[in-house]
Protein backbone atom coordinates (compact mmCIF):
# COMPACT_ATOMS: atom_id res chain seq x y z
CA UNK A 1 0.00 0.00 0.00
CA UNK A 2 1.41 3.37 -1.02
CA UNK A 3 1.86 5.84 1.78
CA UNK A 4 0.81 9.47 0.99
CA UNK A 5 2.36 12.76 2.15
CA UNK A 6 1.60 14.00 5.58
CA UNK A 7 0.13 17.47 6.12
CA UNK A 8 3.42 18.69 7.60
CA UNK A 9 5.35 17.53 4.52
CA UNK A 10 2.86 19.25 2.23
CA UNK A 11 3.09 22.50 4.19
CA UNK A 12 6.89 22.46 4.14
CA UNK A 13 7.06 21.81 0.40
CA UNK A 14 4.48 24.53 -0.25
CA UNK A 15 6.47 27.01 1.84
CA UNK A 16 9.66 26.11 -0.01
CA UNK A 17 7.95 26.57 -3.39
CA UNK A 18 6.47 29.92 -2.44
CA UNK A 19 9.84 31.17 -1.15
CA UNK A 20 11.68 29.99 -4.24
CA UNK A 21 9.11 31.40 -6.66
CA UNK A 22 9.11 34.71 -4.77
CA UNK A 23 12.87 34.96 -4.96
CA UNK A 24 12.86 34.19 -8.68
CA UNK A 25 10.09 36.71 -9.34
CA UNK A 26 12.00 39.35 -7.36
CA UNK A 27 15.06 38.76 -9.53
CA UNK A 28 13.01 38.87 -12.71
CA UNK A 29 11.29 42.12 -11.73
CA UNK A 30 14.60 43.73 -10.74
CA UNK A 31 16.09 42.64 -14.05
CA UNK A 32 13.13 44.03 -15.95
CA UNK A 33 13.50 47.36 -14.17
CA UNK A 34 17.21 47.51 -14.97
CA UNK A 35 16.47 46.67 -18.59
CA UNK A 36 14.04 49.58 -18.70
CA UNK A 37 16.23 52.09 -16.89
CA UNK A 38 19.67 51.38 -18.32
CA UNK A 39 18.92 52.19 -22.00
CA UNK A 40 17.34 55.46 -20.86
CA UNK A 41 20.38 56.28 -18.70
CA UNK A 42 22.73 55.41 -21.57
CA UNK A 43 20.69 57.56 -23.94
CA UNK A 44 20.80 60.43 -21.47
CA UNK A 45 24.59 60.11 -21.24
CA UNK A 46 24.99 60.10 -25.00
CA UNK A 47 22.70 63.10 -25.51
CA UNK A 48 24.68 64.88 -22.81
CA UNK A 49 27.92 64.22 -24.66
CA UNK A 50 26.51 65.52 -27.93
CA UNK A 51 25.16 68.68 -26.31
CA UNK A 52 28.37 69.38 -24.44
CA UNK A 53 30.43 68.79 -27.56
CA UNK A 54 28.34 71.26 -29.59
CA UNK A 55 28.51 73.80 -26.76
CA UNK A 56 32.23 73.36 -26.12
CA UNK A 57 33.19 73.55 -29.81
CA UNK A 58 31.38 76.85 -30.22
CA UNK A 59 32.75 78.30 -27.01
CA UNK A 60 36.26 77.16 -27.97
CA UNK A 61 36.04 79.40 -31.05
CA UNK A 62 35.20 82.45 -28.96
CA UNK A 63 37.39 85.43 -29.58
CA UNK A 64 38.91 84.34 -32.90
CA UNK A 65 39.56 87.63 -34.64
CA UNK A 66 41.07 89.10 -37.77
CA UNK A 67 44.09 87.54 -39.46
CA UNK A 68 45.61 90.75 -40.84
CA UNK A 69 45.46 94.49 -40.61
CA UNK A 70 45.78 96.87 -37.70
CA UNK A 71 43.03 95.09 -35.78
CA UNK A 72 44.45 91.62 -36.26
CA UNK A 73 44.35 89.30 -33.28
CA UNK A 74 41.78 88.19 -30.75
CA UNK A 75 38.50 90.09 -30.50
CA UNK A 76 39.11 90.32 -26.77
CA UNK A 77 41.53 93.19 -27.49
CA UNK A 78 38.56 95.31 -28.50
CA UNK A 79 35.50 93.92 -26.74
CA UNK A 80 34.40 90.97 -24.64
CA UNK A 81 33.88 87.97 -26.87
CA UNK A 82 32.43 85.83 -24.06
CA UNK A 83 29.66 87.44 -22.05
CA UNK A 84 26.81 86.33 -19.83
CA UNK A 85 23.49 87.00 -21.57
CA UNK A 86 20.55 88.72 -19.90
CA UNK A 87 18.50 85.52 -19.97
CA UNK A 88 21.04 83.53 -17.97
CA UNK A 89 22.95 82.08 -20.89
CA UNK A 90 26.32 82.73 -22.43
CA UNK A 91 27.06 84.61 -25.63
CA UNK A 92 30.16 84.01 -27.73
CA UNK A 93 31.53 86.07 -30.62
CA UNK A 94 34.05 84.88 -33.18
CA UNK A 95 35.24 85.59 -36.70
CA UNK A 96 34.60 82.39 -38.60
CA UNK A 97 36.25 83.03 -41.96
CA UNK A 98 39.90 83.71 -42.74
CA UNK A 99 38.96 85.29 -46.05
CA UNK A 100 35.85 87.47 -45.57
CA UNK A 101 37.60 90.21 -43.61
CA UNK A 102 37.63 93.85 -44.65
CA UNK A 103 37.36 97.42 -43.42
CA UNK A 104 34.69 100.06 -43.93
CA UNK A 105 35.38 102.42 -46.83
CA UNK A 106 32.75 104.88 -45.59
CA UNK A 107 31.12 105.54 -42.26
CA UNK A 108 28.22 103.42 -41.04
CA UNK A 109 25.70 104.07 -38.32
CA UNK A 110 22.18 103.65 -36.99
CA UNK A 111 20.63 105.07 -40.15
CA UNK A 112 22.87 103.32 -42.66
CA UNK A 113 22.14 99.71 -43.58
CA UNK A 114 24.53 99.60 -46.53
CA UNK A 115 28.17 99.01 -45.69
CA UNK A 116 30.76 100.00 -48.26
CA UNK A 117 33.84 97.89 -47.79
CA UNK A 118 37.50 98.20 -48.63
CA UNK A 119 39.37 94.93 -48.84
CA UNK A 120 42.10 94.37 -46.32
CA UNK A 121 45.20 92.25 -46.64
CA UNK A 122 43.45 88.91 -46.33
CA UNK A 123 40.60 89.73 -48.64
CA UNK A 124 40.78 87.51 -51.75
CA UNK A 125 41.50 89.95 -54.59
CA UNK A 126 39.30 88.30 -57.20
CA UNK A 127 36.24 87.91 -55.02
CA UNK A 128 33.31 90.40 -55.12
CA UNK A 129 32.57 92.02 -51.76
CA UNK A 130 35.64 90.37 -50.27
CA UNK A 131 34.01 86.92 -50.14
CA UNK A 132 31.08 88.13 -48.02
CA UNK A 133 27.87 86.36 -48.96
CA UNK A 134 24.16 86.94 -48.55
CA UNK A 135 22.57 85.00 -45.73
CA UNK A 136 25.68 85.02 -43.57
CA UNK A 137 26.53 87.00 -40.46
CA UNK A 138 28.92 89.90 -40.25
CA UNK A 139 30.62 91.36 -37.17
CA UNK A 140 31.41 95.06 -37.21
CA UNK A 141 33.75 96.58 -34.62
CA UNK A 142 36.19 99.39 -34.01
CA UNK A 143 39.05 100.26 -31.69
CA UNK A 144 36.74 101.98 -29.19
CA UNK A 145 35.05 98.68 -28.38
CA UNK A 146 31.84 99.34 -30.26
CA UNK A 147 30.61 96.14 -31.87
CA UNK A 148 27.55 94.93 -33.75
CA UNK A 149 26.36 91.73 -35.30
CA UNK A 150 24.37 92.02 -38.51
CA UNK A 151 22.78 89.76 -41.08
CA UNK A 152 23.72 90.21 -44.74
CA UNK A 153 20.79 90.42 -47.15
CA UNK A 154 22.62 91.16 -50.40
CA UNK A 155 26.11 91.94 -51.59
CA UNK A 156 27.46 93.85 -54.59
CA UNK A 157 31.01 94.30 -55.77
CA UNK A 158 31.90 96.67 -52.94
CA UNK A 159 28.85 96.91 -50.70
CA UNK A 160 27.02 94.78 -48.17
CA UNK A 161 23.33 95.39 -47.56
CA UNK A 162 22.49 94.36 -44.00
CA UNK A 163 19.04 93.57 -42.64
CA UNK A 164 19.19 96.25 -39.93
CA UNK A 165 21.66 99.10 -39.45
CA UNK A 166 24.25 98.88 -36.66
CA UNK A 167 23.58 100.44 -33.28
CA UNK A 168 26.95 102.21 -33.11
CA UNK A 169 28.43 104.76 -35.45
CA UNK A 170 31.54 103.44 -37.16
CA UNK A 171 34.23 105.50 -38.81
CA UNK A 172 35.98 104.64 -42.03
CA UNK A 173 38.52 101.90 -41.38
CA UNK A 174 36.42 100.01 -38.82
CA UNK A 175 36.67 96.25 -39.11
CA UNK A 176 34.08 94.06 -40.88
CA UNK A 177 34.35 90.30 -40.82
CA UNK A 178 32.21 87.25 -41.37
CA UNK A 179 31.50 85.66 -38.02
CA UNK A 180 29.05 84.09 -35.65
CA UNK A 181 27.45 85.38 -32.48
CA UNK A 182 25.61 82.69 -30.58
CA UNK A 183 23.92 82.50 -27.23
CA UNK A 184 23.43 79.23 -25.38
CA UNK A 185 20.69 79.27 -22.75
CA UNK A 186 18.14 77.00 -21.17
CA UNK A 187 14.47 77.48 -21.99
CA UNK A 188 13.04 76.43 -18.62
CA UNK A 189 9.46 76.16 -19.87
CA UNK A 190 10.40 73.84 -22.72
CA UNK A 191 13.27 72.27 -20.72
CA UNK A 192 15.56 72.67 -23.70
CA UNK A 193 19.12 73.80 -24.25
CA UNK A 194 18.70 76.43 -26.96
CA UNK A 195 21.19 78.14 -29.26
CA UNK A 196 20.20 81.59 -30.47
CA UNK A 197 21.72 83.17 -33.55
CA UNK A 198 22.11 86.78 -32.46
CA UNK A 199 22.15 88.06 -36.04
CA UNK A 200 18.66 86.76 -36.73
CA UNK A 201 17.26 86.14 -33.25
CA UNK A 202 16.33 82.61 -34.27
CA UNK A 203 16.41 79.95 -31.55
CA UNK A 204 17.55 76.48 -32.41
CA UNK A 205 16.91 73.68 -29.90
CA UNK A 206 20.08 71.74 -29.16
CA UNK A 207 18.86 69.24 -26.60
CA UNK A 208 15.64 68.30 -24.83
CA UNK A 209 15.40 67.51 -21.16
CA UNK A 210 17.79 70.17 -19.85
CA UNK A 211 16.54 71.78 -16.64
CA UNK A 212 19.19 74.35 -15.89
CA UNK A 213 22.57 75.74 -16.88
CA UNK A 214 24.82 78.01 -14.89
CA UNK A 215 28.23 79.33 -15.85
CA UNK A 216 31.15 80.43 -13.71
CA UNK A 217 33.74 82.73 -15.25
CA UNK A 218 37.43 82.76 -14.37
CA UNK A 219 40.28 85.12 -15.16
CA UNK A 220 42.89 82.46 -14.42
CA UNK A 221 43.91 79.54 -16.62
CA UNK A 222 46.72 78.23 -14.44
CA UNK A 223 45.12 77.43 -11.07
CA UNK A 224 43.26 74.14 -10.93
CA UNK A 225 40.42 75.49 -8.81
CA UNK A 226 40.37 79.24 -9.24
CA UNK A 227 37.77 81.50 -7.69
CA UNK A 228 35.09 82.68 -10.12
CA UNK A 229 35.15 86.31 -11.13
CA UNK A 230 32.16 88.57 -11.45
CA UNK A 231 31.76 89.03 -15.22
CA UNK A 232 29.90 92.27 -14.58
CA UNK A 233 33.10 93.80 -13.22
CA UNK A 234 35.58 93.02 -15.95
CA UNK A 235 34.11 90.96 -18.72
CA UNK A 236 37.21 91.28 -20.90
CA UNK A 237 39.30 89.53 -18.27
CA UNK A 238 37.45 86.23 -18.78
CA UNK A 239 39.86 83.51 -19.84
CA UNK A 240 38.08 80.35 -18.90
CA UNK A 241 34.59 79.21 -17.98
CA UNK A 242 32.88 76.32 -16.31
CA UNK A 243 29.37 75.44 -17.43
CA UNK A 244 27.17 73.18 -15.36
CA UNK A 245 24.08 71.67 -16.90
CA UNK A 246 21.39 69.74 -15.10
CA UNK A 247 19.65 67.13 -17.19
CA UNK A 248 16.14 66.22 -16.12
CA UNK A 249 15.25 62.97 -14.42
CA UNK A 250 13.20 60.62 -16.54
CA UNK A 251 11.05 57.50 -16.25
CA UNK A 252 9.32 58.94 -13.22
CA UNK A 253 12.57 59.49 -11.37
CA UNK A 254 14.01 56.05 -12.03
CA UNK A 255 16.82 57.76 -13.97
CA UNK A 256 17.95 60.52 -11.61
CA UNK A 257 19.00 64.07 -12.48
CA UNK A 258 22.35 64.21 -14.20
CA UNK A 259 24.57 67.20 -13.45
CA UNK A 260 27.54 67.67 -15.74
CA UNK A 261 30.22 70.35 -15.56
CA UNK A 262 32.59 71.22 -18.37
CA UNK A 263 35.58 73.56 -18.31
CA UNK A 264 36.42 75.40 -21.52
CA UNK A 265 39.47 77.59 -22.09
CA UNK A 266 38.93 79.23 -25.48
CA UNK A 267 42.41 79.41 -27.03
CA UNK A 268 41.84 82.84 -28.53
CA UNK A 269 41.25 84.29 -25.07
CA UNK A 270 44.62 83.13 -23.83
CA UNK A 271 46.82 83.70 -26.86
CA UNK A 272 50.23 84.84 -25.88
CA UNK A 273 50.15 87.79 -28.17
CA UNK A 274 53.86 88.05 -28.73
CA UNK A 275 56.41 85.26 -28.80
CA UNK A 276 59.88 86.65 -28.23
CA UNK B 1 5.98 22.97 -13.02
CA UNK B 2 8.61 24.47 -10.62
CA UNK B 3 11.33 23.22 -12.95
CA UNK B 4 9.73 24.96 -15.92
CA UNK B 5 9.32 28.17 -13.93
CA UNK B 6 12.94 28.08 -12.87
CA UNK B 7 14.14 27.38 -16.43
CA UNK B 8 12.00 30.15 -17.85
CA UNK B 9 13.14 32.63 -15.21
CA UNK B 10 16.79 31.68 -15.77
CA UNK B 11 16.47 32.16 -19.52
CA UNK B 12 14.77 35.53 -19.05
CA UNK B 13 17.40 36.71 -16.59
CA UNK B 14 20.18 35.57 -18.90
CA UNK B 15 18.67 37.51 -21.79
CA UNK B 16 18.29 40.61 -19.66
CA UNK B 17 21.82 40.24 -18.32
CA UNK B 18 23.22 39.84 -21.81
CA UNK B 19 21.36 42.92 -23.06
CA UNK B 20 22.65 44.96 -20.14
CA UNK B 21 26.18 43.73 -20.66
CA UNK B 22 26.03 44.73 -24.34
CA UNK B 23 24.61 48.11 -23.39
CA UNK B 24 27.39 48.57 -20.85
CA UNK B 25 30.03 47.69 -23.42
CA UNK B 26 28.50 50.11 -25.91
CA UNK B 27 28.41 52.84 -23.30
CA UNK B 28 32.03 52.21 -22.37
CA UNK B 29 33.05 52.44 -26.02
CA UNK B 30 31.13 55.69 -26.51
CA UNK B 31 32.65 57.20 -23.38
CA UNK B 32 36.14 56.17 -24.49
CA UNK B 33 35.63 57.69 -27.94
CA UNK B 34 34.35 60.89 -26.40
CA UNK B 35 37.36 61.08 -24.07
CA UNK B 36 39.79 60.37 -26.94
CA UNK B 37 38.17 63.03 -29.14
CA UNK B 38 38.56 65.63 -26.40
CA UNK B 39 42.16 64.61 -25.79
CA UNK B 40 42.82 64.90 -29.53
CA UNK B 41 41.37 68.41 -29.61
CA UNK B 42 43.74 69.54 -26.87
CA UNK B 43 46.65 67.75 -28.51
CA UNK B 44 46.01 69.44 -31.87
CA UNK B 45 45.86 72.79 -30.15
CA UNK B 46 49.14 72.05 -28.38
CA UNK B 47 50.72 71.03 -31.69
CA UNK B 48 49.76 74.42 -33.11
CA UNK B 49 51.48 76.18 -30.22
CA UNK B 50 54.57 73.99 -30.55
CA UNK B 51 54.69 74.66 -34.30
CA UNK B 52 54.50 78.40 -33.69
CA UNK B 53 57.23 78.16 -31.07
CA UNK B 54 59.51 76.36 -33.54
CA UNK B 55 58.74 78.78 -36.34
CA UNK B 56 59.62 81.82 -34.27
CA UNK B 57 63.20 80.55 -34.09
CA UNK B 58 63.61 80.94 -37.84
CA UNK B 59 64.83 84.27 -39.26
CA UNK B 60 62.56 83.94 -42.31
CA UNK B 61 59.56 81.77 -43.07
CA UNK B 62 60.29 81.54 -46.77
CA UNK B 63 62.84 78.83 -46.00
CA UNK B 64 60.07 76.73 -44.45
CA UNK B 65 57.64 77.27 -47.30
CA UNK B 66 60.09 76.07 -49.95
CA UNK B 67 59.59 72.42 -50.87
CA UNK B 68 62.03 70.01 -49.29
CA UNK B 69 62.91 66.52 -50.42
CA UNK B 70 60.42 65.02 -51.07
CA UNK B 71 58.27 68.00 -51.97
CA UNK B 72 55.70 67.30 -49.25
CA UNK B 73 58.32 68.28 -46.68
CA UNK B 74 59.03 71.83 -45.62
CA UNK B 75 62.37 73.30 -46.65
CA UNK B 76 63.33 73.35 -42.98
CA UNK B 77 61.76 70.93 -40.53
CA UNK B 78 61.03 71.36 -36.85
CA UNK B 79 63.22 69.65 -34.29
CA UNK B 80 60.55 67.02 -33.63
CA UNK B 81 60.17 64.84 -36.69
CA UNK B 82 60.01 61.12 -37.25
CA UNK B 83 62.70 59.45 -39.30
CA UNK B 84 60.25 58.25 -41.95
CA UNK B 85 57.26 59.53 -43.87
CA UNK B 86 55.58 56.20 -43.22
CA UNK B 87 56.06 56.02 -39.46
CA UNK B 88 54.58 53.41 -37.17
CA UNK B 89 51.32 54.62 -35.69
CA UNK B 90 51.15 54.44 -31.88
CA UNK B 91 47.98 52.35 -32.14
CA UNK B 92 49.48 49.89 -34.61
CA UNK B 93 49.97 49.87 -38.36
CA UNK B 94 51.67 52.65 -40.29
CA UNK B 95 50.78 56.18 -41.29
CA UNK B 96 51.31 57.53 -44.77
CA UNK B 97 52.19 61.18 -44.24
CA UNK B 98 52.60 61.84 -47.96
CA UNK B 99 49.06 60.62 -48.57
CA UNK B 100 47.78 62.74 -45.67
CA UNK B 101 49.52 65.77 -47.15
CA UNK B 102 47.97 65.10 -50.55
CA UNK B 103 44.57 64.72 -48.94
CA UNK B 104 44.89 68.01 -47.05
CA UNK B 105 46.10 69.72 -50.22
CA UNK B 106 43.17 68.33 -52.21
CA UNK B 107 40.68 69.48 -49.56
CA UNK B 108 42.21 72.97 -49.59
CA UNK B 109 42.20 73.17 -53.39
CA UNK B 110 38.63 71.89 -53.55
CA UNK B 111 37.45 74.70 -51.28
CA UNK B 112 38.02 77.01 -54.24
CA UNK B 113 38.81 80.07 -52.16
CA UNK B 114 40.29 82.87 -54.26
CA UNK B 115 43.65 84.41 -53.46
CA UNK B 116 47.11 82.98 -53.49
CA UNK B 117 47.32 79.22 -53.73
CA UNK B 118 48.20 77.39 -50.54
CA UNK B 119 50.78 74.60 -50.57
CA UNK B 120 50.96 72.55 -47.38
CA UNK B 121 54.38 71.35 -46.27
CA UNK B 122 55.07 68.91 -43.47
CA UNK B 123 56.87 70.75 -40.71
CA UNK B 124 56.66 68.55 -37.62
CA UNK B 125 55.39 64.99 -37.21
CA UNK B 126 55.84 62.57 -34.34
CA UNK B 127 53.87 60.70 -31.71
CA UNK B 128 52.56 62.90 -28.92
CA UNK B 129 54.92 61.15 -26.51
CA UNK B 130 57.86 62.64 -28.41
CA UNK B 131 56.38 66.13 -28.44
CA UNK B 132 55.68 65.93 -24.72
CA UNK B 133 58.06 63.43 -23.14
CA UNK B 134 56.86 62.05 -19.85
CA UNK B 135 55.19 59.13 -18.20
CA UNK B 136 51.73 59.87 -19.60
CA UNK B 137 50.89 57.30 -22.21
CA UNK B 138 49.09 58.53 -25.29
CA UNK B 139 48.27 56.85 -28.54
CA UNK B 140 47.99 60.05 -30.56
CA UNK B 141 50.17 61.08 -33.47
CA UNK B 142 50.64 64.78 -34.20
CA UNK B 143 51.30 66.32 -37.59
CA UNK B 144 51.97 70.01 -38.25
CA UNK B 145 51.83 71.50 -41.73
CA UNK B 146 52.64 75.06 -42.73
CA UNK B 147 51.52 77.07 -45.73
CA UNK B 148 51.73 80.61 -46.99
CA UNK B 149 48.49 82.54 -46.47
CA UNK B 150 46.17 83.43 -49.32
CA UNK B 151 46.55 87.16 -48.75
CA UNK B 152 50.26 87.17 -49.47
CA UNK B 153 49.68 88.65 -52.92
CA UNK B 154 52.91 87.38 -54.49
CA UNK B 155 51.28 84.32 -56.11
CA UNK B 156 54.18 82.25 -54.86
CA UNK B 157 53.31 79.66 -52.22
CA UNK B 158 57.04 79.10 -51.61
CA UNK B 159 57.74 82.63 -50.42
CA UNK B 160 56.36 84.64 -47.54
CA UNK B 161 56.23 88.33 -48.34
CA UNK B 162 53.64 89.64 -45.89
CA UNK B 163 55.03 88.03 -42.74
CA UNK B 164 51.99 85.82 -42.18
CA UNK B 165 51.68 82.07 -42.57
CA UNK B 166 49.11 79.45 -41.61
CA UNK B 167 49.72 76.43 -39.38
CA UNK B 168 47.51 73.37 -39.73
CA UNK B 169 47.90 70.85 -36.92
CA UNK B 170 46.20 67.50 -36.66
CA UNK B 171 46.00 64.89 -33.94
CA UNK B 172 45.46 61.40 -35.32
CA UNK B 173 44.26 58.45 -33.32
CA UNK B 174 42.98 54.94 -33.68
CA UNK B 175 39.71 54.12 -35.46
CA UNK B 176 39.92 57.15 -37.74
CA UNK B 177 40.13 59.75 -34.98
CA UNK B 178 41.29 62.99 -36.58
CA UNK B 179 41.09 66.50 -35.10
CA UNK B 180 42.43 69.61 -36.80
CA UNK B 181 43.20 73.15 -35.70
CA UNK B 182 44.43 76.03 -37.86
CA UNK B 183 46.26 79.11 -36.67
CA UNK B 184 47.52 82.23 -38.38
CA UNK B 185 50.79 83.66 -37.14
CA UNK B 186 52.53 86.87 -38.10
CA UNK B 187 56.06 88.12 -37.63
CA UNK B 188 56.55 91.78 -36.85
CA UNK B 189 59.90 93.50 -37.21
CA UNK B 190 61.08 95.26 -34.09
CA UNK B 191 61.88 98.94 -34.40
CA UNK B 192 65.55 99.45 -33.75
CA UNK B 193 66.61 95.96 -34.78
CA UNK B 194 66.68 92.63 -33.03
CA UNK B 195 64.79 89.46 -33.89
CA UNK B 196 61.23 89.80 -35.12
CA UNK B 197 58.45 89.15 -32.66
CA UNK B 198 55.80 86.60 -33.59
CA UNK B 199 52.09 87.12 -32.97
CA UNK B 200 49.53 84.35 -32.86
CA UNK B 201 46.61 86.04 -34.56
CA UNK B 202 43.90 83.41 -34.45
CA UNK B 203 43.29 79.78 -33.61
CA UNK B 204 40.36 78.05 -35.27
CA UNK B 205 39.30 74.44 -34.77
CA UNK B 206 38.47 72.92 -38.15
CA UNK B 207 35.05 71.29 -38.41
Amino acid sequence: MTRGFSLVEMLISLALMVTLTGAVMHLVLAGQRMARVQPEAADQQQRTRVALQAFARDVARAGAGLDAGIRAGPLQQFFASVTPSADGGITVWYVSSREAQATLATTAGPTIAQLTIAPNAVCPPAQPACAFAAGTTVILFDASGCHDVLRIDTVTLTTIQVRAPPACTYATGSAVAQGEVRTYRVDRAARQLVRRDEATGIDLPVLDGVDAMDVDYFDDVVTANPAPVDPALNVRAIRRLRARMRFAASLGGLVPDLIVAIDVTPPNLVLRQVLR
Amino acid sequence: MPLLTALFATALLMALGLALALLGMGETTLAARDRDARAAEYAARAATALGAAELRLLPSWSVVLRPGTPSELAGVSARVTDSSLTPAAPWGGTLDLRALTSQLQAETDAAGVPGDAMAWRLFAYAPLSRFVPGPASSRLYLVVWVSDDRADGDHDPSADTNGSIVIHAEALGSDGLRTAVEATIQRVPVTGGGPDVVRLLSVRPRP
